[in-house]
């Protein structure tokens, strides 16, 4: 094997693991809570130690706890992730549909982000200390602290009149062709998604810019100086290439805390997606719901993780040394 | 104290310092500034600012000068404390993986990677649901998931500082490890452990705002998140009222803007090679790149 098949090999059985410690320490947590699905019920009336026993048995809870982990890891396997106390519909359901809410906004604030958090710190980065690098950096760094439920709330205020602030699609646009749904849809998505791309541009560009100062410092960038190339070239072909690497790894790195802000900026905004429905899920106490966002999110990000270390060896054979 | 003295001439870390002492003040005589008292109202409700209340009132007709004030308090508190519980975790286990080595370090790596892949805020509202909401649960819980980037940062120091002469000196006098631990380590790595605390206050801060935005909050007690989220429930956005929610937000702002300059400052004071290499006062994620012994 390769250095680099055996560095994938590794880096794939230790996301493994870790997305299986994962899966138990869900198991215990939400197994560790006071009281069960039953205990509530002894306050119905008319409510008899039988009738509890039977609802335990038909939530399996009144088996062993090994046998409960073993049930609760082959009904995963399959796929099933129980039922949402709310609308009593499979939580993996409810869960999919919300992800894929959440994807469509996130990514295209933070394709914007990352597009715009490009371009601004390879200006600041042009001339290190200059005024615009003092100005570019300070903004970003403010922007960086500003809380992004802060943003979204402020974005609500003075843009309410002109945007739609709330949910994914207009309730009374019926019989719309496609072309109409479509430009709906990317009106609701407008100020969600700048508030994520707000909330991650300005970590973005502090990053390239770092990079890029590092990278334009290096000799192969002063060998193409030497050669007469024009700035323009020295900037983005010769310097800008080897200063995207922490950026593809950033990419991955900071995904939990994307997660993060998406629950936030989809609480303001209402955008139904799996924030919001965290959010909802916490305040009814859904339980079932709440394993399976966290399962899915979690269980996602060790997945991007291992694919940005992949594509981190690939792009850098340096790192499988 | 050469350190000392070096950060005071930075007028950035200055200028982060300032802010970072002033919001402490604030919090800890909160109750003697307060114009007006939180507890009811004294004024009408969404009252624009004016002579009388500098930033206007809420919802309730309670003033947000006092509110913000209060809430200085507890989101400070909750900031403090949880940094100490992180540092104090990240900082133990960070010296034991840097000067033990072998297995040590394996498993404190091994649980600090878990913990830095696991996404922070969502594991934080499934501990703050299940396990209630007072202040010192979102402390534990906040603090209990912060502590990763200071293990990390610890441990490379301390790798270094055990190569060192002065460790090997003592070493071969007869000194033991907690004695080496305690004597050199530890006062060599405090500045660094000052500033990961610092940092990680502007992580708690924000971390704070943002659960109880989702509705998690100590509900006894005011803060500037719960300042906030009272704002978005009690419809301050469509009633265009701006000060009910700007304050809280600028106060977060400084806040964690002041930690970062500190926090930053010494640690190129330390170590004046890392630049700006790394930049993430709330999530110090992309840090994990620079430590070499990965992969």
């Amino acid at each position: 094997m390769s250095k680099r098949q055996k560095f994938i090999v590794r880096r794939a059985a230790s996301a493994l693991i870790i997305a299986f410690i994962a899966v138990t320490f869900s198991f215990v947590l939400f197994r560790a809570l006071p009281g069960d699905a039953a205990a509530n019920l002894s306050r119905v009336p008319n409510m008899t130690p039988e009738a509890q026993a039977a609802i335990r048995a038909q939530f399996g809870i009144d088996k062993p706890l090994a046998t409960q982990y073993w049930l609760y890891l082959k009904e995963l396997v399959r796929g099933n992730l129980g039922y949402s106390f709310q609308n009593q519909q499979p939580v993996r359901d409810n869960v999919l549909l919300n992800i894929r809410n959440t994807v469509v906004m996130v990514g295209v604030g933070t394709v914007a982000a990352i597009l715009l958090g490009t371009l601004i710190g390879v200006a600041a980065a042009y001339r290190q200390g200059s005024a615009r690098d003092r100005v570019i950096t300070g903004a970003a760094m403010v922007i960086y602290s500003l809380p992004v439920q802060w943003i979204g709330l402020l974005l609500l205020v003075w843009l309410a009149g002109y945007l739609p602030t709330s949910g994914m699609s207009d309730p009374y646009l019926l019989d719309a062709g496609l072309w109409e749904t479509l430009v709906d849809r990317a009106r609701h998505m407008l100020l969600p998604s700048t508030c994520v791309a707000l909330m991650l541009f300005g970590g973005f560009a502090l990053v390239v810019r770092s990079s890029q100062l590092e990278a334009l410092a290096d000799d192969h960038v002063l060998t193409a100086r030497a050669k007469g190339y024009r700035n323009r070239r020295i900037v983005w072909r010769e310097a800008f290439r080897s200063a995207m690497l922490p950026l593809v790894t950033l990419s991955t790195l900071t995904l939990g805390w994307v997660i993060a802000g998406a629950i936030l900026v989809e609480a303001v905004f209402s955008w139904p997606g799996a924030g919001l429905a965290t959010v909802q899920a916490v305040s009814a106490r859904d339980y079932p719901m709440l394993q399976g966002i966290f399962l899915f999110v979690t269980v996602s990000v060790v997945g991007f993780n291992f694919v940005g270390d992949v594509l981190h060896a690939v792009l850098d054979p340096r790192v499988t040394e | 104290m050469r350190l000392v003295r070096q950060l005071l001439r930075r007028p950035t870390v200055v200028l982060g310092l300032a802010i970072v002492l002033l919001f402490t003040f604030v919090a800890v005589f909160a109750p003697l500034l307060e114009p007006y008292p939180i507890d009811g109202p004294s004024g009408e409700p969404f009252e624009p600012p004016s002579a009388a209340h500098w930033l206007g009132t809420d919802d309730a007709g309670v003033d947000m000068l006092s509110l913000v004030i209060a809430g200085a308090q507890n989101s400070m508190l909750v900031g403090f404390a949880a940094a100490l519980v992180a540092v104090l975790i990240g900082g133990t286990l960070g010296i034991i993986a840097g000067y033990k080595g072998s297995w040590g370090e394996t498993t404190v790596t091994g649980v600090t990677d878990f913990f830095l892949v696991i996404p922070g805020l969502p594991l934080m509202i499934v501990l703050a649901a299940l396990f209630g909401q007072t202040i010192y649960h979102i402390v534990l819980v906040i603090g209990l998931l912060s502590w990763m980037s200071v293990t990390y940062v610890v441990r490379a120091q301390v790798h270094t500082l055990k190569e060192r002469g002065f460790v090997a000196r003592a070493r071969s006098l007869g000194a033991g490890d907690l004695y080496i631990i305690r004597r050199h380590i530890l006062t060599h790595v405090a500045p660094l452990l000052v500033a990961q605390t610092v940092l990680t206050v502007a992580s708690a801060v924000f971390f704070e705002a943002a659960l109880a935005f989702i509705g998690l909050g100590d509900p006894e007690r005011v803060s500037w998140g719960t300042i906030i989220q009272n704002a978005f429930l009690h419809s301050a956005v469509s009633l265009g009222a701006w000060w009910a929610i700007v304050p809280p937000g600028v106060c977060i702002a400084l806040v964690v803007l002041g930690c970062f300059l500190v926090g930053q400052g010494v640690e190129e004071a330390m170590n004046p090679r890392l630049g700006h290499a790394h930049v993430a006062p709330k999530s110090f994620r992309l840090r994990r790149a620079s430590t070499e012994d990965e992969a």
